[in-house]
């Protein structure tokens, strides 16, 4: 007799991480490394923050989870420039696709200038009437 | 001038969730409160764990972060009915998308089953060799 109930996180986690290292090693005859990093980088004027990015890197594909530039200072490249500073280091790395979402109000053409490119799209994400996009650049 | 640096991940987060407030109210006019929940199941024989299943909740998305069940204890439906209910738990807090990802060696073939669409798939991800299915369900 199975039975269902709702548990800690803390017990799931590790237990699901275990099958799942358990399946990976069988798929590929031997361990392979999460190699798990979080990436985070500001960019400054003088002393204050006016825009950052925020990305995780796990095996060989590196997740940007955020990017953004305070109101006042858009329009000037610094987007890019933090951009461009996670594909230096992303290469760097060895990693093979970048991955990222964007809403339909935000940087859908920006990505795409930056050599994204469009592989989904979902509608009511992560709210009603809101569209999620998700863009890929291959880097090998 | 603006200068880009290698901060730390909590001190970058902190000022990217102030930067998303402001642009949110742009664009809604009012702060929504991001409504963020963890749904945590466990399938039990007796006192021993066979199979759990972790989802994360944002506003009406649910993310299905892992499903595992203990490879002895495969093809009896504890997959299936772990989905059910968290699917039912998703209906019950009016999500309108449940989303999750396999990679092909993994279980495409079972969440076709269970009524998910593959809305995108992506080569040599997380890692070079493996592709990687995305997987949505609207339950409304």
């Amino acid at each position: 007799m199975i039975y269902y109930q709702t548990i800690d996180i803390r017990v799931a986690e590790p237990i699901c991480h275990e099958i799942f290292e358990e399946q990976q090693k069988a798929q590929f005859g031997q361990h392979i490394s999460r190699n798990a990093d979080t990436l985070s980088i500001a960019a400054f004027d003088d002393r204050n923050v006016i825009g950052a990015i925020i990305a995780k890197i796990e095996y060989d594909a590196l997740e940007v989870a955020q990017l953004t530039v305070k109101k006042d200072y858009r329009k000037q490249g610094i987007g890019r420039q933090l951009l461009n500073e996670i594909e230096r280091i992303a290469k760097e790395k060895g990693i093979v696709n970048i991955t990222l979402t964007t809403q339909s109000f935000q940087g859908t053409r920006f990505y795409e200038e930056q050599g994204y490119r469009f592989y989904g799209e979902l509608k009511d994400m992560p709210r009603v009437g809101e569209n999620r996009i998700y863009f890929y650049k291959r880097l090998k | 001038m603006v200068r880009i640096e290698r901060r730390e991940f909590e001190q970058v987060e902190a000022f990217i969730d102030t930067i998303f407030r402001e642009q949110a109210l742009e664009h809604f006019e009012e702060i929504r409160e991001k409504i963020e929940e963890t749904i945590t199941l466990a399938a039990y024989k007796g006192e021993e764990l066979v199979g759990s299943l972790v989802a994360q909740r944002k506003y009406v998305h649910l993310y299905i972060q892992y499903l595992t069940v203990s490879t002895a204890f495969q093809g009896q439906n504890i997959g299936t009915q772990l989905m059910e209910i968290a699917e039912n738990l998703a209906r019950v807090m009016d999500i309108v998308n449940i989303t999750l990802r396999t990679r092909h060696y993994q279980a495409a073939d079972f969440y076709h089953k269970c009524g998910y669409k593959c809305y995108a798939t992506l080569e040599d991800m997380p890692m070079r060799g493996v592709a990687m299915h995305y997987f949505v369900k609207r339950i409304v």
